[in-house]
Formats: C-alpha cells, sequence, structure tokens
C-alpha cells in the first residue's frame, strides 16, 4: 500500500474537522490519491451538517453510502463509509465510522441535511440491517416484501433457495433454509 | 374543501412500456395533477455485489456487464481501474487509448437508445428505428473486438483480452463518418419539431440546489448548470491527453437535458476521432507476471509463463490489502467501484455507486404538480436502466 502526503487542502480539512470534534476524529489515511477520516459514530449528524454548510469545507455532493461487515472484529463490525465530494473545490474525502456487533445495531441519519442520503441509508439497512435514527422512511428498498435476514453480512450464506414471491403482504414468502 | 376525498392512488408499472423495465411507481393524482410519486424498485435485485465476494476477481468481471446493459464496457472499466489501482498496475498508452474509445462508444449507444426510447414515450416513433439504425455499428465494433455484441466484457484487468481486431480501424473511420450527418437528421426531426418542445421545455425542472442536494451526477446535473464531470474533475484512463468540452445547461429541464446529451455525443465523436489519430503501437496489456495472463507464445515455449498461467487461471491472483473507491464517468453519471481486499484473491466487499438507482430519487421532485403526461417524460429523461438501479 503506498501512502502519500497530505495535500494542503486535505489538511486543511482534518485541522478544521479536529479543531470542530476534537477526539471524536480518531485518525486519518492516504492511500494511493484516496484520503479518509476515522470518526466516531457519536458525531456523524453533527459531522454532516459540518460538512456541508461552514465554508472551510463545503463539501455539497454526497457522493455515496456503503457499509462493509467485518464478521471477525464484533467491537467494531459495521463499517459505514461516508462519501463526499466537493463540486467548488474537487475534492473527495471519505468519512468512515464503525458501529459495534450488537441485535440492533444503529447510527443516526444524515438524511436531514442530504436528502441525496435517503435511499441510499435504505440500501444500508436493506442489505446490512444498520438502522438509520431520524430517517423519516426507512424500508427495505431491493428486497422483497417480508424477506428476512440481511443478504450483505458476512454470516448470511450465499445459496439459500429462492424465496417464492408472493403478492399477498399479509402472507409472505417463507425463506428455506 | 377537502382533496382527500379527490384524490387517487394509481399504480404505475412493473409491467408498464414506458417504465423502461420493470420499475413501479405508485403516483398520488389529484385529477390528472400529481402529488407525489414513489418509485419501488427491486424486481431485478440479483445481488451481483454479494455474488462477487465469492468470485475470483477476474471472475467477478463479468457480471459487472449485467448492470448497466446498455454500457456494458464503462461498468467494465470502473472495476478493472479500481483493482489495478489496489495492485498498483501501470497499463500500457494502447491500452488507455483503446479503453478510451471503446467507451466513447458506449456513452453514444447508451444516448442512442436513450434518445429512441424518449422519443418513443413522448410519441416520435420514427427516431426509435433510426436510433437503432446507427447503433448497430457500434455494436458491430462490440462483436469485433469481443465476439458478444452487448455482454463485450472486452477489458482485463491490465490491459484488454486480446488485441485490436485488423478491420477495427476500418469501422470506426465508418462511424466517424456517419454520425455528424445523423446527428443532424436526428436534429431536424426534434430540435425545432413543436410537439418535442411543448413536451420537453419546462417541465421536471431542478435547480442546481436541488440537484446537488439529491446526489445527482451525469447529464441530470449538467442540465442545471453545475459544470462537473468525472473525466475532467480527476481523469482516469488518459483523458487528460484529450480535448473535449463539458456541455452544461440552464434551466434544469427535460429540454435542457436533450440537449446536454446531444451535445455529449458530438464530444464523444470528438474523443474517439483523436483517441483513433492517436492510437500508439505497442503490447495490449501490462506486464505484470501473477496478475496479468503472460502471452500465449510464451506459455507454449517457457515453463514460468505455463506455471503462472495456470496459477492465475486455478488460484487467481492476490490484491494488497486496502480499500479504493474510484469513480468514472458512465453514461448515466458518476459510476464508482468501492473495492475492500482483504488481501485474498477473492473481493471482501464490491460497493457499486449506481448512478441510476440514485438520479431516480429525483422523480418525486421532478414531477410533483404537474401531470400525469410529464411523468413518463420525466422518467424518460433521468435515462434510467433498471439492471443497474437494482442490482
Amino acid at each position: 500500500m503506498v501512502h502519500a502526503e497530505l495535500t494542503t487542502e486535505e489538511s486543511g480539512i482534518l485541522q478544521a474537522l479536529t479543531d470542530q470534534f476534537g477526539d471524536a476524529i480518531t485518525g486519518h489515511e492516504k492511500f494511493a490519491d484516496q484520503f479518509s477520516i476515522f470518526v466516531e459514530r457519536a458525531i456523524i449528524f453533527e459531522l454532516a451538517r459540518f460538512m456541508k454548510e461552514e465554508e472551510t469545507t463545503g463539501f455539497d455532493l454526497l457522493s455515496d453510502i456503503c457499509g462493509v461487515d467485518w464478521i471477525k472484529q464484533p467491537e467494531r463490525r459495521f463499517e459505514i463509509v461516508y462519501n463526499f465530494y466537493s463540486i467548488k473545490k474537487n475534492l473527495r474525502v471519505l468519512i468512515r465510522t464503525t458501529i459495534p456487533d450488537s441485535d440492533k445495531p444503529s447510527i443516526r441519519s444524515i438524511e436531514p441535511v442530504y436528502s441525496g442520503a435517503d435511499w441510499m441509508e435504505r440500501e444500508v439497512y436493506d442489505m446490512l440491517g444498520v438502522e438509520f435514527e431520524g430517517h423519516p422512511d426507512l424500508r427495505r428498498i431491493l428486497t422483497p416484501d417480508g424477506f428476512e435476514g440481511w443478504p450483505h453480512r458476512k454470516d448470511f450464506p450465499l445459496t439459500y433457495e429462492a424465496p417464492r414471491f408472493s403478492y399477498n403482504k399479509d402472507n409472505p414468502p417463507e425463506i428455506i433454509k | 374543501m377537502t382533496t382527500a376525498a379527490k384524490t387517487m392512488t394509481l399504480n404505475m408499472g412493473p409491467q408498464h412500456p414506458a417504465t423502461h423495465g420493470v420499475l413501479r411507481v405508485v403516483l398520488e393524482l389529484d385529477g390528472e395533477t400529481v402529488l407525489s410519486a414513489t418509485p419501488y424498485v427491486g424486481y431485478l435485485h440479483t445481488g451481483i455485489e454479494k455474488n462477487a465476494e465469492d468470485k475470483l476477481y477476474y471472475k467477478a468481471l463479468p457480471m459487472t456487464d449485467r448492470m448497466d446493459y446498455l454500457a456494458p464496457m464503462s461498468n467494465n472499466l470502473g472495476y478493472v481501474l479500481t483493482v489495478e489501482k489496489l495492485l498498483g498496475i501501470e497499463v500500457p498508452e494502447k491500452v488507455k487509448f483503446a479503453r478510451v474509445l471503446l467507451t466513447e462508444l458506449t456513452r453514444l449507444n447508451s444516448h442512442l437508445v436513450w434518445l429512441g426510447t424518449h422519443a418513443l414515450d413522448i410519441g416520435a416513433m420514427s427516431m426509435l428505428l433510426y436510433t437503432f439504425r446507427e447503433r448497430e455499428m457500434i455494436l458491430g465494433v462490440y462483436e469485433a473486438v469481443s465476439g458478444q455484441r452487448m455482454m463485450s466484457t472486452y477489458f482485463r484487468v491490465g490491459g484488454l483480452a486480446w488485441d485490436l481486431p485488423l478491420d477495427f480501424d476500418e469501422r470506426v473511420k465508418e462511424i466517424l463518418k456517419v454520425f455528424p450527418v445523423k446527428m443532424h437528421e436526428y436534429e431536424d426531426l426534434l430540435s425545432n419539431n413543436r410537439i418535442w418542445i411543448k413536451r420537453l421545455t419546462d417541465v421536471g425542472n431542478l435547480t442546481a440546489q436541488e440537484a446537488t442536494d439529491l446526489s445527482l451526477t451525469g447529464p441530470l446535473l449538467r442540465s442545471t448548470g453545475v459544470k462537473y464531470d468525472v473525466r475532467k474533475a480527476r481523469p482516469y484512463s488518459g483523458y487528460e491527453k484529450f480535448d473535449f468540452d463539458i456541455p452544461v445547461g440552464k434551466n434544469g429541464d427535460c429540454y435542457d437535458r436533450y440537449l446536454v446529451r446531444m451535445e455529449e455525443m458530438r464530444q464523444s465523436l470528438r474523443i474517439v476521432k483523436q483517441a483513433l489519430d492517436g492510437m500508439p503501437e505497442g503490447p495490449y496489456k501490462a506486464h505484470a507476471p501473477g496478475v496479468v495472463l503472460p502471452p500465449k507464445k510464451d506459455v507454449l515455449s517457457q515453463m514460468e509463463a505455463l506455471i503462472f498461467h495456470f496459477k492465475i487461471i486455478t488460484e487467481g491472483f492476490k490484491v494488497p490489502a486496502g480499500s479504493y473507491y474510484h469513480p468514472i464517468e458512465s453514461p448515466k453519471g458518476e459510476l464508482g467501484y468501492y473495492i475492500v481486499s482483504d488481501g485474498s484473491t477473492k473481493p471482501y466487499r464490491m460497493r457499486v455507486r449506481p448512478p441510476s438507482l440514485i438520479n431516480l430519487k429525483a422523480l418525486n421532485t421532478m414531477v410533483t404538480g404537474r401531470l400525469i403526461a410529464d411523468v413518463i417524460t420525466c422518467i424518460g429523461s433521468i435515462d434510467i436502466v433498471l439492471g443497474e438501479v437494482d442490482r
């Protein structure tokens, strides 16, 4: 892995975030031309607002939200990667945070700040089972009604028997193990 | 007076010819006015991201074609560039030029299908026949390079599958000769057509602020006047060497999106011409033992090459641990691959940022308060491919 130096703009962003949030910024990484900042999950909503509205940051486009399941590390099992992009500065920053394993993993929704986050969060919820608190309409998006299980978790087997589709919501399809 | 008694819920799709696939939209109507539109997606969900986690890196590649099946080369390009970045491989100049040329032809292919189907939805039936006639030439190029007309899978990690065919130059020159004339014909039929203008102007308006808030990219964002194109913002595969412009619109309505895409097709032709003229000689794949298959003549004569060939096919190649997000400008918008590697021969996680899915979110904003006939126009002008929306 190639570790490169931070550019002036990138260290400026890191400095602004550290000034604002202090210890909640837990580290950063530069791989090739990709700049990531690791943060505590508690601040994610405030951070999204700061990223969008402050003059020093100005990330107007939320490019993507994605979830990774690190099943072998229960204390940081679900990694959520927020991909912020600033059109004006032409700068991309990945904000990465982790959620420990539990029955009901959850994180604050940033939908009130970036409305584009709506479907991205629904997809992470659908695939990984991470709940987004404060999301106005948290439903499954890609899997059929009544689907059980979280497909992108590593303990979800790749070869279930195909679910039987039904148009009857009250009598949802049964997944045969 | 309460409006609650008068509203009607209308289910549009999933089997509706104008939804471009299996998209279901639930419309809340007051007379003919749309109060809200809620898209329901997922009918084509096949779990491509999950499947990729169980496949060797080179075996996950053909699945990417099946997402946006109108732009297979763009999908391949995003994937191979991300894996190459994780591996730290630099590909020869010829590969870069060939990739740029073919992905720009892909943009033409995708935009032609968009133009034909969009016009068909609105009632200009003959456009579809004309655009599909010209699209044949591009599919002919796909067939010549890869043997397949749609699911080409011509790019490989570290280069191309094999060298460009002998009649490649001739075929591309033919496209460069025919297309500018045909583009004029399309614009003669549409640009000043009164029905076309009435159906598209001031329909589905978006402001720049709305577009960026909704994370829109591609022609949808550029039609609102925001000049963001990944090819210029963060050039990949040698795009910095080509001379082209980024067309932007002003009003952010369906007509501006039409103009932006038409101009993009012209710019693509410019890039194709430059890539063909400047195509360097050289190898069609990188020299990276253990990752890229060695040339066949070495496999037949050298022990080491034979071993590498055998090991790559049976075991795959290892990718150093790390994660990388690589965006490219696909015909629909910013197509990004986020690949996490744990140092093994299979991707630990492959996330695709699907431009179609994220752009489709804008439908509600575009059609609220407009007539039901405009819903069809707006779906057409977002330019979705349901294979990519659902993956």
